[in-house]
Parts: C-alpha cells; sequence; structure tokens
C-alpha cells in the first residue's frame, strides 16, 4: 500500500506546493551552505569577524532564489532527484 | 670576428710556447757546451741568436727565464749587415709583361667565350675591341674560306648584249631572219661557227665600217621535182635545197658534186613514185576479192537462218496443240468433280429440312399434350391453389407476430438496462459502468447508434464517474489553490507566487452569477453551476481558466469532463429507447 502511495502520480492541486517544498528546502541548504562557509572563512581567515558570515548567508540565500525562479519556470536547477 | 681574434691569440700563444721551448733548448745546449767544451772551441752561433733576442712581437718576454738564466749567449757578434738590396728591375720587367700578357690574352679568349665579358673588355681595355674583332674575324675565316668573295664571271652562263644601233650585212636570197644578232643569243644558244662568224664580220665592220666584201656565189643546181611526187616532201626538197645553198657558200662543194648528188636524188625520187604507183595497184584488187567473198558468206548464211526459223516454227505449233489438248483434259476433270460435290449437297441439304419438320411436328404434338393436362388439373386443382395462399398468409401473419413480440420483450429489456444506467448516474457514489453498458448493447441488438454511443464510453468511465456532489466537494477543495495563484503572472518566479500568494488574500470573494473574466468571478459562477447541478456548465467555466489556474484545476476538469461525457451518452441512449417504444 505504501509503495502504492509512492508511486501515485501527484494531484494537479499539490503541483504547486511541491514546488514551495523544493524551492524552501533547496534555499534552506544553500543558505546554510553559505552561512557554514562564512564561519569557516571567519575563523580561519578573518580573525573571527562577523562580515564573511553575512556575505556567506547572502550567496547561500541568493543562489537559492535564483534556483527558486528556475524551478518554478520548469527547470531543475540545483536540485538532484535520486530515485529511490 | 670574436673567432678570428680567438685564432689569433691561439696562434699567439702557440709561438710563444714555441719561442720559450727553442729558448730552453738553447740555452741548455749552451751550458753544455760551456762546461764540456772549451770556449775557445764554440763559436758563435748566429742562427740561434736571433731566434732568443728577438721574439714574435705577439710574444711577451719572459723576464723569468731570461733572468734565471745567464746571459750566455746574449751578447753575440753584431748581425751582419744586410745585402745590399738588389732592384731586378729587368726581371721584374719582364714577369709584368708575361703578367699583363696573359691577363690580356685571357681576357680576349674569355670575352669570346662569355658575352657580358666580352662588352666589358671591348668598352673599357683600351685596343681590347680591335683584338677581339681580328681574333673573331681570324676565326671567321678559318671555318668559312669562301665567305665574302666575289662571284668569278666564269660561274654563271651570261647574257651577252652588244652596242645597240643598226648593223648591217649582205644578205643572199635565202635569208630567214638573223640568225645572231642582239638579244638573240639569251633565246638559244646558237652554234658556235655561226657565232663566230657573226662575231667576226662585227669585229671587222666595227674596224672598217665601209669596206663591203661581197662573196661571189657560182650558179647552183636545184633539185626539183616534176610534181609527181608527195606534197608533203617538199618540205624536204626546201631543205635539201637551202642544204645545196649553204654548202656552196661554204665551199665544201661544188656545182659538180651537188649536180651529181641532184640527179641521183632525182633517179630516187623517179623510183619512189613508181613503188608507190605499183603498190597501190596491188592494194586495190586484194580489196575488190575480199568484197567477193564477203558477199558470197552472207548469202550462204541468210539461207541457213531462213532453214533454222522454218523448223523453229513447226516445231512450237506441234507444243502449242499437246498443250492445248491438255488444258482441255485438266478442264474436263475440274468439272465432272465440282457436279459430284453439289449434288451431294444438295442431297444433304434435303435431308436436314425434313429432318427439321419432323422434329417441329413432334414439339407441337407435346405442346398439345401438356395443355390438355393443365386444363384438366385447373378444372378439379383449382381449390388447393388457394388453400395454399391462405396458409401462405397465416404464416406470414404468424412471423410477424412473433417479431413484434420479440421487439417489445427487448425494448422492455433495453428500458429496463437504460434505466439501471440513470439509476448508476444518479447514485452519490462512483459505480461500474462496463455491464451495465454490456447489457444495453445486448438488448439493443444490432441497432448502430446505440453499438456507436457505447463505443463512444470513454474507457476510464467504465470504473465508475464521480457524482456532481463528489466533484462540487473536490471543487470546494482545489478553489483556494486556484486563488492562491489567481495574479500569478506568466513566467513568474519565487516573487510572482509568493506575491500572488500574498495579494490573493486581499480580493474580495463573489458569489453568484457575476459577469467578468476574473479569477474570482469564473470560481463563483463554476461553483454556482456545481450547487445546481450543472456539472458541463462548471466544466466550461473552470476550462476558461488559464496559466497556472487551470494547470493546477487539471484533475478536476479531467473528472468533470468524464462526467458530462457519460451523462450526454446517456441521455442519447435514453433517447434511443423512446424511439425503440414508438417502434413498437
Amino acid at each position: 500500500m505504501s509503495s502504492a502511495a509512492i508511486v501515485k502520480k501527484t494531484p494537479s492541486e499539490q503541483l504547486l506546493n511541491d514546488k514551495w517544498d523544493v524551492v524552501v528546502s533547496n534555499t534552506i541548504v544553500k543558505t546554510a551552505l553559505g552561512f557554514g562557509f562564512g564561519v569557516v572563512a571567519s575563523v580561519f581567515l578573518f580573525k573571527r569577524r562577523a562580515f564573511p558570515v553575512w556575505l556567506g548567508v547572502g550567496f547561500g540565500a541568493g543562489r537559492g532564489y535564483s534556483e527558486g525562479d528556475a524551478i518554478f519556470r520548469g527547470g531543475d536547477a540545483g536540485v538532484r532527484i535520486v530515485k529511490s | 670576428m670574436l673567432r678570428i681574434i680567438a685564432a689569433r691569440s691561439a696562434s699567439a700563444s702557440g709561438q710563444i710556447r714555441i719561442a720559450q721551448s727553442a729558448r730552453l733548448l738553447s740555452t741548455t745546449i749552451a751550458r753544455f757546451n760551456v762546461q764540456n767544451i772549451p770556449p775557445s772551441s764554440v763559436p758563435p752561433k748566429p742562427t740561434v741568436t736571433p731566434v732568443i733576442e728577438t721574439p714574435t712581437p705577439a710574444t711577451p718576454s719572459t723576464p723569468s727565464l731570461s733572468s734565471s738564466e745567464p746571459p750566455i749567449v746574449e751578447e753575440p757578434a753584431s748581425p751582419p749587415p744586410p745585402p745590399p738590396k738588389k732592384t731586378h728591375r729587368l726581371r721584374s720587367l719582364i714577369i709584368l709583361t708575361i703578367l699583363v700578357t696573359s691577363l690580356y690574352g685571357t681576357g680576349v679568349w674569355y670575352s669570346t667565350v662569355n658575352d657580358n665579358f666580352h662588352d666589358f673588355f671591348t668598352e673599357y681595355v683600351p685596343l681590347g675591341e680591335e683584338v677581339v674583332m681580328m681574333l673573331e674575324e681570324r676565326e671567321f675565316q678559318r671555318r668559312f674560306p669562301n665567305a665574302g668573295r666575289k662571284p668569278t664571271s666564269d660561274d654563271s652562263p651570261r647574257v651577252t648584249i652588244h652596242r645597240g644601233g643598226a648593223t648591217w650585212k649582205v644578205i643572199g636570197d635565202d635569208y630567214k631572219g638573223p640568225s645572231s644578232g642582239p638579244h638573240v643569243s639569251a633565246k638559244t644558244p646558237a652554234p658556235k661557227k655561226e657565232a663566230v662568224a657573226a662575231a667576226v664580220p662585227a669585229a671587222e665592220n666595227k674596224r672598217e665600217p665601209l669596206v663591203v666584201k661581197e662573196p661571189v656565189l657560182p650558179k647552183l643546181p636545184k633539185f626539183v621535182f616534176d610534181g609527181k611526187i608527195d606534197p608533203s616532201l617538199e618540205g624536204v626538197v626546201t631543205s635539201i635545197n637551202n642544204l645545196f645553198v649553204v654548202l656552196s657558200k661554204t665551199g665544201a662543194a661544188g656545182p659538180e658534186e651537188l649536180g651529181s648528188i641532184a640527179a641521183s636524188l632525182g633517179q630516187v625520187s623517179d623510183k619512189f613514185v613508181s613503188v608507190k604507183a605499183k603498190y597501190e595497184a596491188d592494194l586495190k584488187s586484194a580489196s575488190e576479192l575480199q568484197i567477193q567473198l564477203l558477199t558470197n558468206q552472207v548469202a550462204a548464211d541468210a539461207e541457213e537462218t531462213k532453214k533454222q526459223l522454218a523448223a523453229l516454227d513447226e516445231q512450237w505449233k506441234q507444243g502449242f496443240f499437246a498443250e492445248r489438248q491438255r488444258l482441255v483434259v485438266t478442264y474436263k476433270q475440274r468439272l465432272t468433280n465440282e457436279l459430284k460435290k453439289i449434288g451431294s449437297l444438295f442431297d444433304t441439304k434435303v435431308k436436314n429440312e425434313v429432318l427439321s419438320t419432323d422434329a417441329l411436328k413432334d414439339k407441337e404434338f407435346a405442346l398439345q399434350v401438356y395443355d390438355k393436362v393443365e386444363n384438366e388439373r385447373s378444372g378439379r386443382l383449382a381449390k388447393l391453389g388457394e388453400v395454399k395462399k391462405a396458409f401462405d398468409e397465416v404464416v406470414e401473419l404468424s412471423k410477424e407476430v412473433d417479431k413484434l413480440l420479440d421487439l417489445s420483450e427487448k425494448t422492455a429489456d433495453l428500458q429496463l438496462a437504460l434505466g439501471a444506467l440513470s439509476n448508476a448516474l444518479a447514485t452519490p457514489y462512483p459505480v461500474p459502468l462496463a455491464p451495465l453498458l454490456a447489457r444495453i448493447k445486448v438488448a439493443a441488438g444490432d441497432d448502430p447508434l446505440v453499438a456507436s454511443v457505447i463505443e463512444a464510453f470513454p474507457r476510464s468511465a467504465y470504473q465508475g464517474v464521480q457524482s456532481p456532489q463528489q466533484l462540487a466537494a473536490s471543487f470546494r477543495l482545489i478553489a483556494p489553490e486556484i486563488r492562491k495563484v489567481s495574479l500569478v503572472p506568466e513566467d513568474a518566479g519565487v516573487a510572482g507566487f509568493a506575491g500572488s500568494w500574498l495579494l490573493s488574500k486581499l480580493l474580495w470573494k463573489k458569489e453568484g452569477k457575476p459577469v467578468g473574466g476574473d479569477v474570482e468571478s469564473i470560481l463563483a459562477r463554476a461553483e454556482t453551476a456545481l450547487m445546481e447541478g450543472e456539472v458541463e456548465q462548471a466544466v466550461r467555466e473552470v476550462n476558461s481558466l488559464d496559466g497556472w489556474r487551470k494547470k493546477l484545476a487539471d484533475n478536476w476538469l479531467t473528472e468533470g469532463r468524464k462526467r458530462s461525457e457519460v451523462e450526454f451518452l446517456a441521455q442519447v441512449l435514453s433517447e434511443e429507447g423512446k424511439i425503440w417504444q414508438y417502434r413498437v
């Protein structure tokens, strides 16, 4: 039954919600990545100053946003779909 | 350049080394000499000293050697004065001359070989042009010794032209035009004797123009024929007379010799005339004899021919009669054959006619018999036919009744099946339609309309279609989703969707049947139609949406379309069922 539920096609009214899920999760992941790089750069290169963290977060969020745009427009930028 | 310098320095260093070694050698030798031999016996060696004393300019002096060694040989006797310098003037002059000459000779030779050098040499070297020209001229003369020589006068025949003007000459009666004179030699080479004869008087005439010497000629006998000879020989006579004249002129023969020759010639001519007459008489008699012989021969041939013609005529006549007889016999035979054939044909024809008349009579007889039998039967068995007709009608009636009964039964079945279908569509949950459709198909039999309508049912509807209530419920679920994207522009990104989601919450909700093409109005109209149970109208409204709105309503639209299709087809079937009722 569970496999059938997985196989079942997404109903049309849920299409947009699925896209929103992907976009939000992608943005969170990319922002977190940017944050992580910012922290690392701050600690190792910039004597624990704050601006690298903000810069990393900004890069991550921006990347998430742009990829979200692409996802809404029908692409799959920045997202890798792994088949179970 | 650097390489040259290096080589020079290398050679210089080599010279230094050689000088050093020579110096060492000489010093050791000198020391040896000093030690072993009494100094009085050692003569100074002028050949060694220059090597030690004057090193090459490139070699610096070696102070270590010169300082360490005692200067034993450093002070020899002063070098011998150089011998008085000879000038060698003569020798150098000779050498110079030889050199210049050889160079000049080489230049001349090379100028004959090379054209460019030739130009240079002849232009810039004094006397070069003349020498080269002379050389070339000599070479040319050696190759072609005859070139440039004028042809001699004896090489070709020439035309002698005398000085102009008229000349005079005494001529006799037999003069026939000039034999020699101006331009005559150009036409034909004149006989030498005549030429001399003509030239000599001319020369004499030149010297003594007024002295005339006429040779006195004796009276000559003439060779004359008395007209008996052939006229073609008159030319011969003329030439002989000319010959006589010439001979007498030259003095080779006198009138006596000529007279005897003329007499003998006259005898010869007489003989010739008599021989000719004799031969003519012989020829005439021979020809007459020949004519006689030929005439006899012709007469004999004509007789022979006539005989042969008569024999041939007889033979042809006989052949003609025989042929005519044969033809007559042949034609007679053919005629009798044809007569026989015609007779047999006529017989067979007559026989056939007789047989055909027999057959016709037989047929007529059979017809008469048949007519009589039929008359008898209709008279007695007429009522049997009527009974059979009535029976047939009864059979037809029963068949029609059967058919009607069958039809009414089928109609009842169809009505029942259609009722079941409408009931199934009216239920608030999906009912499988496949068995109902199969039942209708069976009940309708071979009705083409019913068959095609059942074919038109979508396959996905066999498992049932959603009821209007279900459709209304699901529409209520998707309507908010559609409302969220009601303001999304075309090709929107994150901002477009988020903005539409936020701003759509500010839109007024509409109800009833508002007029307008905006999303809220369409949704309101569709909802109203669904509440009224008009699925088709709702589907039409939702179908007018576009973009993401339509995409989100896709599943619902599919279900709604299916429902409306099935409803329409069920209506068609019920109409057909009504027609069936009327048919019964």
